[in-house]
């Protein structure tokens, strides 16, 4: 509540006036509104005309990519694969414990 | 406020306007039309240009909604715009050298031909008694006592501080009762329902 509030509503357009306004508004907004209608409708009758070329690209440019991968990178037969040690750095002496997956005794500790 | 299916919320509004719908432009336009002539009114200080400059900011707003960023506060925006419109317009005539304001005949705004004697004449004698007011009491007073709006929402739009929209209230409707006098005036009690 609050008291002090003041009654200004003869302030306020009545209804005949927004009206008035609203159509004067509205009929200098037509061109615009219409512009816009026209944009957005251009644009949602384009997206289907897009979808299957966009689609064919995309599958020529995958299927081109494969084929340079393989070109690039050719699998060499009887090519060896790295192990994990080699991988990561391992030095060659304690190489053959990782590749193991088994702790080394401790004989094999002393001896290195 | 939530809007129901019947009557869409600004944002859904906003989003049909963008893709050019007229009855969504229309619904817009009388949804915040009153609150646009408010604002307008309060700039301009009851000139009669009041009415023009709405209408100019509200086809502005209309062509530049895309630049609306926040579609829920669609009615903050466009108070913006029309509290620019408006003080350029005061700046255009005071640039041609026309009467100061306080000189310029009350007549009640295009538009109002229709309303009644008394009410008309109400307006003329408010119009009148809001140019004893500074524009950011009137804005102050027109939101609040015309448009309903709270201090805190007040304080937002305008950029000042909730105790700020406060003092301007109290020092406006002081000006407002001295002017006008008791009888001009109705207060609001308790029970007695704003329009």
């Amino acid at each position: 509540m609050d008291d002090g509030r003041l009654d200004l509503t003869p302030l306020k357009p009545d209804p005949e006036h927004v009206d008035r306004a609203a159509e004067a508004i509205l009929a200098r907004s037509r061109e615009t509104l219409a512009g816009r209608k026209r944009m957005h409708a251009s644009v949602w009758r384009e997206i289907p005309g897009w979808e299957r070329p966009l689609l064919a690209t995309a599958a020529l440019a995958a299927l081109l990519s494969i084929v340079a991968l393989i070109r690039v990178h050719p699998r060499v037969p009887g090519e060896q694969v790295a192990t994990l040690s080699e991988v990561a750095g391992v030095p060659a002496a304690v190489a053959p414990w990782v590749d193991s997956n088994q702790p080394p005794d401790k004989a094999s500790l002393l001896n290195w | 406020m939530q809007a129901g299916r019947e009557d869409p919320a600004d944002e859904v509004l906003v989003a049909q306007v963008r893709g050019g719908d007229a009855v969504a432009a229309d619904r817009l336009v009388r949804r915040h039309f009153p609150l646009a002539y408010t604002i307008a009114l309060a700039v301009m200080g009851g000139h009669t240009d009041a009415d023009d400059v709405c209408q100019d900011a509200m086809v502005r707003a209309l062509e530049k909604i895309d630049e609306c960023r926040s579609p829920s506060r669609f009615r903050f925006w466009l108070a913006q715009i029309v509290r620019n419109q408006a003080r350029n317009a005061l700046a255009k005539r005071r640039v041609r050298s026309g009467p100061p304001l306080e000189e310029v005949d009350q007549h009640p705004a295009p538009g109002h031909t229709g309303e009644s004697a008394e009410r008309g004449e109400l307006r003329a004698v408010l119009l009148a008694a809001l140019e004893l007011l500074t524009p950011v009491q009137r804005e102050v007073v027109l939101l609040k006592d015309l448009e309903g709006w709270d201090h805190r929402t007040i304080a937002t739009a305008l950029g000042v501080s909730e105790g700020m929209s406060r003092q301007h209230l109290f020092a406006a409707r002081g000006t407002l009762r001295r002017a006008l006098g008791p009888e001009a005036l109705k207060e609001h009690t308790e029970g007695h329902r704003h329009g």
